[in-house]
């Protein structure tokens, strides 16, 4: 089946399951969103406690699919993988000490005897909180903005800059993306909350951050969105390979591929109404809006990043350094034997729904977490 | 190569015997390897012929040593290291040829020819399977040699890990076969002994999961991708410092939950079971 695909059909489809996965990735990171906000949201520790437990069952989602995006990109696209985890070493090191904190946070926290006391792992959450959203989102923006490296006729990657990629946050246009998708994962822990748990006083609280997260996410995206469709673009000619700036690239890319422009659009509306809804009014639904609105909009900004004739990883070094989908894959046939392990992939979101919907049956209250056997 | 490693085993022969425990002499390890270099053990027990039958399954099968790897051995079949670098580096230049020409000129005729040479079984089989030796190319012929005998794992490290590994195996199977034995007659709690040598068997099973680690990893050395791509050209241009940092960083953090991991599970164990009030709870 997968064998008689072009190498480029191939390509493609991988792309979007980097794509889905990415979108899967940004909307779980409300775990992360609402480690950030235990520590104000709460008036005791019974309450911090309860809104520890409600993340705690749900934490792993959001690692194992950071697991997942991280090894399809490194199968499917070697050489971005190569190149930006060796060459941004210090970003993506940061990254991944800030998540090894966080498992074993959650599983230490309440236990008799672990050393370093409840409330350090409480920090620790929250440490993996800001920097997990953050740096994510300045990571993705240089998807964009490009970012200092070569790379030579036989594949080997340097990186240009000595801060191995922190300068990535001296970039203005990365940070307003590192700070949206920071402030969006704590609108969505929000929405969660509001959602899982059943206690009147902490709905009141809850609602009353979601105007304070909510508007400088919009402010963040919506500047982020405005220059990304005003810069120019990393453009690859479909016949040589060669990579060109282009005016509004992105903003082509959203004209040339309305389907991608349509989702896009809706993805937006549903995050606004999400957070909207959930304001103005007693519904506690509003995650059921604001989360697959966050998954279409990451799932069509990644699109408008790989696809159309674009360099997805862009060097800011040497414009011929960039990654294509193109140039950066595996070959022909590790793509296809990928492919047919990718037909797994309906059967981990079915999974995943299947024990979400298993946890979720009922919201959380304090009662409930005295005769819980596991406690976070 | 990791197989004549494991075993220390420097010359082939038939008839291979095993070293079921070994110790090298101390003072040649790390040792620039040459063609005189031989193993030297300051003693070992021998399983005669069990090699040859690990190996192809013939107690008179002939094994090769690492020796036979670098320098060849015509009688058996195998291509020598030097022999191997040389065609290795030939198909790195047709590769360098290839990316210039496809720079030049995307449709002439140079660059269509080396296309079609990759594509050949003749090249492919012959040439490209050795890419990675020709990174130890060397205009000088005795420098070239010399190169050649870098192309070997640690011996004493991947002889000591691997035969750690199994000793510890081979301790486990005999562990818990006493153990089944004892608790099928229901003579198990009272041998107080035997019960502290199963706590103490615990560190125990990760010391042999560490060492086939390292079996495999130090033992494939120097290769990311067996013949293909060298070590030297698959790790990241990464400063030492940086390295340094990272490994500390581990070390300090991984102590740190491993303390807490080993406190939190004393103190369970410390508590011990709960009570159980459901009988059918057992």
């Amino acid at each position: 089946m997968f064998e008689t695909l072009s190498h480029l059909a191939l390509q493609q489809y991988w792309w979007i399951i980097i794509s889905v996965l990415g979108a899967a990735l940004v909307l779980l990171m409300f775990v992360q969103g609402g480690q950030t906000l235990f520590f104000t949201l709460s008036k005791t520790p019974e309450e911090r406690t309860l809104l520890i437990n409600v993340l705690g069952r749900k934490w792993e989602f959001t690692f194992t699919t950071l697991v997942t995006f991280g090894g399809a990109f490194f199968a499917s696209f070697p050489l971005f993988y190569s190149t930006s985890f060796g060459g941004a070493y210090w970003a993506w090191m940061i990254l991944l000490f800030a998540f090894i904190i966080q498992a074993v946070s959650y599983e230490y926290r309440s236990w008799p005897g672990n050393f370093l006391g409840g409330r350090t792992y409480e920090v620790f959450l929250f440490i993996n909180g800001l920097l997990g959203t953050f740096l994510l989102g300045v990571v993705v923006a240089s998807f964009f903005t490009g970012s200092p490296f070569l790379i030579n006729d036989m594949n080997q990657s340097f990186w240009q800059s000595p801060w191995r990629g922190i300068e990535l946050l001296f970039n203005l246009h990365n940070l307003t993306l590192g700070l949206a998708v920071f402030f969006l994962a704590r609108t969505l822990g929000l929405l969660y909350f509001l959602n899982s748990i059943e206690d009147e006083e902490l709905q009141i609280r809850i609602r009353k951050r979601l105007l304070v997260n909510g508007l400088p996410f919009l402010l963040f995206f919506l500047t982020f969105i405005t220059w990304l469709m005003l810069r120019d673009g990393f453009a690859v000619h479909p016949d040589t390979g060669v990579i060109f700036m282009q005016e509004y690239k992105y903003f082509i890319n959203f004209i040339e591929m309305p389907v991608v422009l349509i989702l896009f659009l809706t993805g937006v509306v549903l995050v606004l109404y999400g957070i909207g809804v959930s304001v103005f009014k007693e519904t506690s639904k509003g995650i059921w809006l604001a989360g697959p609105g966050t998954f279409l909009t990451v799932f069509s900004l990644f699109l408008i990043a790989g696809f159309n004739n674009t360099a997805f990883y862009p060097s800011s070094s040497d414009l011929q350094s960039a990654i294509t989908i193109m140039n950066g894959s595996s070959s022909h046939f590790t793509l296809t034997v990928m492919s047919y392990t990718s037909l797994m992939v309906p059967f981990v979101f079915a999974y995943i729904w299947y024990t979400w919907r298993a946890i979720n049956r009922h919201k959380m209250n304090k009662e409930e977490l005295k005769s819980e056997n596991h406690i976070y | 190569m990791k197989f004549a490693a494991m075993e220390a085993l420097y010359e082939g022969q038939t008839q291979a015997p095993l070293v079921a425990f070994g110790i090298l002499n101390g003072s040649d390890l790390d040792q620039q390897l040459d063609e005189d270099s031989q193993a030297d053990f300051l003693m070992k027990i021998e399983i005669p012929s069990m090699l040859s039958v690990l190996a192809h399954n013939d107690p008179n099968s002939y094994v090769a040593g690492i020796k036979d790897h670098i320098m060849g051995n015509e009688e058996q079949g195998i291509m020598s290291y030097f022999e191997k670098i040389e065609r290795g580096y030939h198909a790195q230049q047709k590769l360098l040829a290839f990316k210039e020409a496809q720079k030049t000129d995307p449709n002439g005729e140079e660059f269509l020819s080396l296309k079609a040479e990759f594509k050949d079984p003749e090249f492919v089989n012959n040439y490209m399977r050795y890419f990675g030796y020709g990174s130890f190319y060397d205009d000088d012929p005795e420098q070239l040699k010399k190169n050649a005998f870098t192309m070997v794992p640690p011996i004493s490290m991947t002889f000591y890990a691997f035969h750690i590994m199994v000793m510890l195996g081979g301790y486990f199977l005999v562990f818990f076969a006493v153990f089944l034995f004892l608790v099928l007659r229901n003579q198990l709690h009272n041998k107080v002994w035997l019960l502290w040598a199963a706590v103490w068997t615990i560190p125990l099973g990760f010391i042999a999961s560490e060492a086939g680690w390292i079996v495999a990893e130090v033992g494939r050395q120097p290769w990311v991708i067996q013949d293909l791509m060298p070590v030297m050209k698959g790790v990241s241009n990464i400063d030492t410092v940086s390295v340094l940092i990272t490994f500390i960083l581990f070390a300090l953090v991984f102590i740190g939950l491993f303390i807490a991991e080993i406190s939190i599970m004393v103190k369970q164990i410390k508590i011990g079971p709960k009570k159980k009030e459901d009988p059918s709870n057992v």
